[in-house]
């Protein structure tokens, strides 16, 4: 009982950080243009989402930035007006086929910067190409190496979760909630991921963070998570159909492990944004997360995970070092 | 396309150039889009920011398929005018994270148009889209909607029957256990190019009749599955020195063909379909021998699939 009163008071504590001025305005605090930036390095290109992600400081500032610059998905609704005012210029032809260059209204060919700063080195990292590696974490890896690197994160200060703790207490993003049910067991918020732009039904995101603390992954849940779970399956779906008119035959839902970040939250994706296909090795749904734990009280505490991490990073060199890891298939 | 087709498309141009219809002359020299009446959209993918799009053009009967593809940022040009010109519009702020909209010259930003005219079925059906369907498929409903389906379309896996008996393909298998119980081959997914490792893709076809899908293995498939997860990843080291790090193993639900596959795929590939990992399938049978005749499986299914509409006449979608 003592102990769960002096983690709640840290919890909160943690949630007050920011109102004495730890996080940093400066860089973001007025952000009209890229002129002040000075670009260090491209960390990323992908030409099939059409991204890129850089890495340079801004004039005034001596924090690293991560830019991310990604092209927007054309609008359904101005198909007519994109028609009504594109120039073309032809390129080449052949039979029937003819490719142009086309120049789009400029409000139709917008595209989306997000700007972390000040990024630490795990965030720059997170943006760098890399090799990964696939890791079969079972319960014990899990306890004997998992556990005591999250530990030293956290301890490092390398907390990623200042925001999530501004959305819970309405700081920050609170206009743009969906659903709140504020039981501190069961209850959680939704609304939509930064990454979406709030328009386009086929590329819906949003994401559910649960109220109660200390939930950090889908390894701490456990039986008596499961009204927590049911509520945010059942609940959020339905405020997303009232909300969007999305339907749960259109819903993806599920959880991510390991996830970005460790505090519970659940992702609730139009099945048409994933064209290409699940992530078998992160994405868990929220569905089968609940059949398994009424069949198995602890079995998210009892299953091998597997699932794909940085070769380069220090999680893999440490599950690489304990050996050739003890897996079903060995036995 | 085609050789009959082209002709075709050909010949009916040609009649309508003599016809000196104005459509054709200027779709060469095609400036805009104007007299063009968008039908309707018949694809999008927000992943590569593209969109295909069907209409017409004013005083012709055929019709047009437009694709529109965002081009990727440019190397040379990125650091003149995302960094000089580029004007930010806050939409969101919270903590170290910021996203804004960014609007840059127009000369800067072009567009890959492309346009097919005119149209034939087979390109409006190639660049359609279909509708998709999350399917919360329960034990109940597999037996009530799923079996019944498949025993009635006595979908044929004779082909993969030749393949087991080597009457075809038997120059690509990589590896063969024998045994009829719990024996399989493995050999290349026609899909990769056995080039590229980075995209190697190889299929483990098991030698036991009988088992159509994930729904059918049981605690006595145990010693076949793990043969298969031990022995296909050893010889996969062996031969293209790809270690178990880097593969995804995994089977699909719903699979494309009802004979027991499992999957070998380098992890820089990208995966498609709902996958069931192999060592977690073992798993879960050793925990409860009949976990995949209890579980509900959760697979998306595209609006022409037969097996969409039974769900839907069903009342379950």
């Amino acid at each position: 009982m003592a102990d769960m009163k002096s983690y709640y008071i840290t919890e909160i504590n943690k949630r007050r950080k920011w109102e004495e001025g730890v996080v940093n305005h400066g860089v973001l605090r007025q952000l009209t243009s890229l002129q002040g930036f000075s670009l260090e390095e491209v960390l990323r290109k992908n030409a099939k989402s059409k991204s890129w992600f850089m890495l340079g400081t801004f004039k005034g500032s001596s924090d690293q930035a991560v830019v991310l610059l990604e092209k927007t998905a054309f609008s359904n609704e101005s198909v007519e007006y994109l028609c009504q005012n594109t120039i073309l210029e032809l390129k080449s032809e052949n039979d029937n086929f003819y490719t142009y260059s086309a120049k789009v209204p400029v409000q139709e060919n917008a595209f989306i910067v997000t700007v972390i700063c000040p990024a630490k080195k795990d965030c720059i990292m997170q943006y760098t190409e890399h090799e990964r590696f696939v890791v079969t974490e079972t319960a014990d890896l899990y306890k004997k190496i998992t556990i005591p690197y999250l530990k030293e994160k956290e301890k490092e200060g390398e907390s990623r979760i200042q925001w999530v703790y501004n959305i819970l207490d309405k700081k920050q993003e609170s206009n743009r909630i969906v659903f709140d049910d504020p039981d501190p067991e069961t209850g959680f918020i939704l609304l939509p991921d930064i990454k979406w732009d709030g328009k386009n039904i086929n590329t819906l995101c949003l994401q559910a963070f649960v109220y109660k603390p200390g939930v950090k992954s889908l390894r701490d849940l456990n039986g008596t998570h499961l009204p927590l779970l049911r509520n945010i399956l059942e609940n959020g779906s339905v405020a997303i159909e009232k909300k969007y008119g999305v339907p749960r035959s259109k819903l993806n839902v599920f959880i991510h492990y390991k996830p970005s970040y460790y505090y519970l939250h659940v992702h609730f994706k139009h099945v048409m944004f994933e064209v290409y296909g699940f992530e078998a090795t992160r994405a868990h749904l929220l569905i089968d997360v609940i059949q398994n734990i009424e069949l198995k009280d602890d079995y998210y505490q009892w299953k091998t995970l597997t699932y794909t991490i940085r070769e380069d990073g220090e999680l893999c060199k440490r599950f690489k070092a304990a050996g050739t890891y003890p897996t079903p298939w060995t036995r | 396309m085609a050789a009959s087709e082209a002709d075709h498309a050909l010949t009916a141009k040609k009649q309508k150039l003599e016809e000196g219809d104005k459509i054709d002359s200027a779709l060469s020299p095609l400036k805009s889009f104007k007299g063009f009446s968008f039908e309707k959209v018949l694809c999008e993918n927000a992943k590569s920011k593209s969109l295909f799009i069907m209409g017409q053009f004013e005083g012709s009967d055929d019709k047009a398929v437009v694709l529109l593809e965002k081009m990727p940022f440019s190397s040379e040009r990125a650091t003149n005018y995302v960094c000089q010109d580029t004007n930010l519009k806050e939409t969101l702020k919270n903590d170290i994270y910021g996203t804004y909209d960014a609007y840059i010259p127009v000369q800067e930003n072009a567009v890959k148009a492309t346009v097919i005219y005119p149209a034939t079925e087979k390109h409006i059906t190639k660049y359609t889209d279909q509708e998709r369907f999350v399917v919360t498929e329960t034990a109940d409903l597999y037996k009530s909607i799923t079996l019944p389906y498949l025993e009635e379309k006595e979908f044929s896996v004779q082909w993969v029957y030749n393949i087991l008996d080597k009457k075809q393909e038997s120059e690509r298998i990589v590896f063969e256990d024998p045994d009829p119980e719990t024996g399989f081959i493995l050999l290349p997914d026609m899909k990769w190019d056995r080039k590229n490792i980075n995209t190697l893709y190889l299929q483990a076809i098991v030698h036991k009749h009988g088992i159509k899908s994930l729904r059918d293995l049981n605690g006595t498939h145990l010693p076949l599955l793990r043969n298969i997860l031990k022995n296909g990843s050893v010889a996969i080291k062996e031969k293209f020195d790809v270690p178990r790090s880097k593969l995804n193993i995994f089977i699909h639900y719903q699979p494309s063909y009802n004979h027991l596959h499992v999957h070998f795929m380098h992890i820089k590939n990208e995966t498609y379909g709902f996958a069931h990992l192999l060592s977690d399938v073992i798993e879960n049978i050793e925990l409860k021998e009949d976990y995949y005749q209890w579980k509900t499986l959760t697979y998306v299914i595209r609006e022409m699939d037969e097996l969409y509409k039974r769900f839907k006449d069903a009342g379950h979608l």
